[in-house]
């Protein structure tokens, strides 16, 4: 759609990925192969959170011919200079020609979604910066793949929703295991009826982790802490906050693994049970909480929930249920893990998916199908209102055990019934100036 | 631990010691739900914190207690923390999740009483409060000469609504700069799909239609005119 008479790029991208559908939807393997697009033809992305998983991601994004990252955000100097300088060897061909323009780093994303050359961002910082970060992408125009989990609450998960609903953008969200042929196979088999009626699902993923108590400190030289904090309430610095895998188990900046990890097989447990526009009602469980140190998210977890048609999911650490997802029919059960897939019968690891059975999602990467999104303005297979409720059945899991209480939820309004106190763990202020 | 000496240990609490004191009280806080007296005294001890020579951080501490089980009655205590640099934050945590019509008296008495970061937090605070009482308080920052403000501003009345507010807001829309204006937009665009999703679908088209306008940026417009389909559908 052009506005003003002008034609603007994402016109462009998608006009040439309809008139020139097949090199574009490409198979991974074929990559290498094809011909590298004119840059004008290419999706330009700004990477923000160029730590380890943002690099991680950033170059499978740079595997893809049609793709190039030209510009990089990170509060940490050395992970944005680091990762402009591998991105400048990745085109030094390209610069060896003339023909590149180099890549910008950044410490303040707002400078990077002020660009009108970026299509789209990839969003990999702390998981209480992704909310933020969503809603600012959306209302500057921009598609984009947000690494998970959502958010660190209810609140946070619905203002993104909301605004990349409002401003129709592109939105895969980082759980990938959705382009993986294990996963998808192991859901197909269970929404194709192959193991019956689903009964029961059975979740478990890594624990969190913990550490000792850890003194103030000067903040780092080449680091800008304030912003790491961003919306988050302030407390001295100290580098083990700051640092992988840390973060991952302090609230202020997340709900610890019950979210950061758990949300892959949840998001695979709902794929398979067919419940991606809903969450269980019903929420019962207890976890284990460090008793000191910087830490202070669940260590250990169960969790039973119920879904409005029957199915009962059980969500654990590891150390209860095997790490994976285990869907539980009445003619038999399907067990997928990354690298592992099994069943009873076994017959059913060698069943075809008829044409004209449920099919989930292409052969494809996740970031392959990211990119093909946003060239033909169709969902990815991780769309907000998926990643939304998958990221939901976390929190509300985190809050049934922080409460001990069995919760029930209503969908329809996202409120519990009958307990405004847990009502209250929905949504936390953010620290001043941010705001959702 | 305790409950006494778990009080006695938080109120000398300071980031890098242990704090075993503060996770007893928290477990003391979540075992009090439906126990009235038992809670109630809770409430008192943590809200004497926020008035007594207890370490900062074990003030914050306090305050998250209170977004949990406050009420009406600790409300006072943590108003008084809204001009505090180092308190406001977490005394518009608990502010923000006390339903009671005090915490957003608390806030909107605070605004003539802050400036800054401070202020602009009171002003997020009531928009995510939702409060109706607050959009009149509100209205005039809409023009502050600090955009920041002014933005937040804009976007706490597109979350409460109403009609003044949408009438302040489309006013200001016509006047205000390139940094605002997308804010204003968005304020804006929030309002319609809540007139939208209530059944009221002129007044929503009012706002689709101005907001289509090629003054607009392209986002907003290409928004607006999803939602004058989603209006005519």
């Amino acid at each position: 759609m052009s506005v003003n008479g002008r034609i603007t790029r994402r016109d462009f991208l998608r006009t040439a990925a309809a008139a020139i559908a097949a090199p574009y939807v490409t198979s991974a393997s074929s990559i290498g192969s094809e011909a590298r697009p004119s840059p004008s033809a290419r999706v330009t992305l700004g990477c923000i959170g160029v730590g380890g998983r943002g690099t991680d991601v950033m170059r499978e994004f740079l595997g893809n011919a049609d793709a190039q990252v030209i510009a990089v955000c990170d509060v940490f100097e050395k992970n944005r200079e680091g990762a402009k300088r591998a991105l400048e060897r990745h085109y030094a061909a390209e610069m060896e020609k003339g023909a590149y323009k180099g890549c910008a780093a950044y410490n303040d994303f707002r400078e990077l979604l002020a660009r009108d050359d970026i299509d789209a961002v990839l969003i990999a910082t702390p998981d209480h910066w992704h909310a933020l970060l969503g809603i600012a992408a959306a209302q500057a125009g921009k598609d984009m793949y947000v690494e998970k989990p959502l958010a660190v609450n209810i609140g946070e998960g619905q203002a993104l929703r909301d605004a990349v609903r409002r401003y129709g953008r592109v939105f895969q969200f980082g759980t990938q295991q959705r382009s993986d042929r294990n996963f998808r196979f192991a859901c197909e088999l269970v929404r194709n009826g192959r193991i019956g009626e689903l009964k029961t699902i059975k979740v478990g993923a890594p624990a969190s982790g913990a550490c000792g108590i850890e003194p103030a400190m000067p903040v780092q030289p080449g680091f800008d802490y304030d912003m790491w904090l961003g919306p988050a309430p302030w407390s001295p610095y100290t580098e083990k906050r700051c640092q992988t895998p840390f973060w991952y188990f302090i609230s202020d900046y997340t709900m610890g693994f019950i979210s950061g990890w758990g949300i892959h097989h949840v998001d695979i447990a709902q794929w398979g049970n067919g419940a991606d526009m809903t969450v269980p009602l019903e929420y019962e469980g207890e976890g284990v909480f460090p008793e000191d140190g910087l830490c202070d998210t669940a260590m250990e977890w169960n969790v039973e929930c119920k879904y409005a048609n029957g199915v009962k999911m059980s969500f654990t650490d590891n150390g209860k249920n095997p790490q994976g997802v285990r869907f539980e029919g009445t003619e038999g059960w399907v067990f997928v893990e990354r690298g592992v897939i099994d069943a009873n019968p076994k017959s059913l690891l060698t069943a075809v998916i008829g044409p004209n059975d449920i099919h989930l999602g292409e052969e494809k990467g996740h970031c392959r199908d990211f990119l093909d999104g946003v060239k033909t303005r169709k969902q990815p297979v991780s769309p907000i209102e998926s990643a939304h409720h998958s990221n939901s059945i976390c929190q509300l899991s985190d809050i049934a055990i922080r409460t001990k209480r069995k919760l029930t939820w209503n969908p329809g309004l996202e409120r519990f019934i009958n307990d405004p106190e847990a009502d209250r763990f929905l949504s936390r202020a953010m620290r001043s100036p941010w705001h959702l | 631990m305790d409950l006494e000496q778990a009080l006695k240990d938080m109120s000398s609490y300071k980031f890098g010691q242990s704090r075993k004191s503060l996770v007893a009280i928290g477990n003391f806080v979540r075992d009090s739900y439906n126990k009235p007296a038992e809670r109630e005294q809770l409430r008192k001890r943590l809200a004497g914190f926020l008035s007594s020579d207890a370490t900062a951080d074990s003030k914050r501490f306090a305050c998250e207690q209170l977004s949990i089980i406050g009420t009406a009655e600790e409300v006072p205590a943590l108003a008084k923390l809204l001009t505090d640099e180092d308190l406001s934050h977490p005394a518009r945590i608990a502010l923000e999740r006390i339903l009671d019509a005090a915490a957003g008296d608390a806030l909107r008495y605070s605004l003539s009483k802050t400036k800054g970061k401070l202020l602009i937090g009171a002003i997020n605070s009531l928009g995510e409060r939702r409060e109706e009482a607050s959009a009149e308080a509100l209205l005039a920052f809409l023009n502050n000469s600090d955009e920041q403000v002014a933005g937040t501003a804009a976007a706490a009345l597109g979350k409460i609504g109403g009609r003044e507010a949408i009438r302040a807001l489309i006013a200001a829309r016509s006047s205000a700069s390139p940094k605002l204006r997308p804010i204003i937009a968005d304020a804006l665009l929030a309002c319609a799909e809540r007139l939208l999703k209530n059944g009221r679908k002129e007044a929503a088209k009012r706002i689709y239609e101005g907001l289509a306008s090629p003054d607009e940026a392209r986002e907003v417009q290409e928004a607006a005119r999803r939602g004058l389909k989603a209006v005519e559908q």
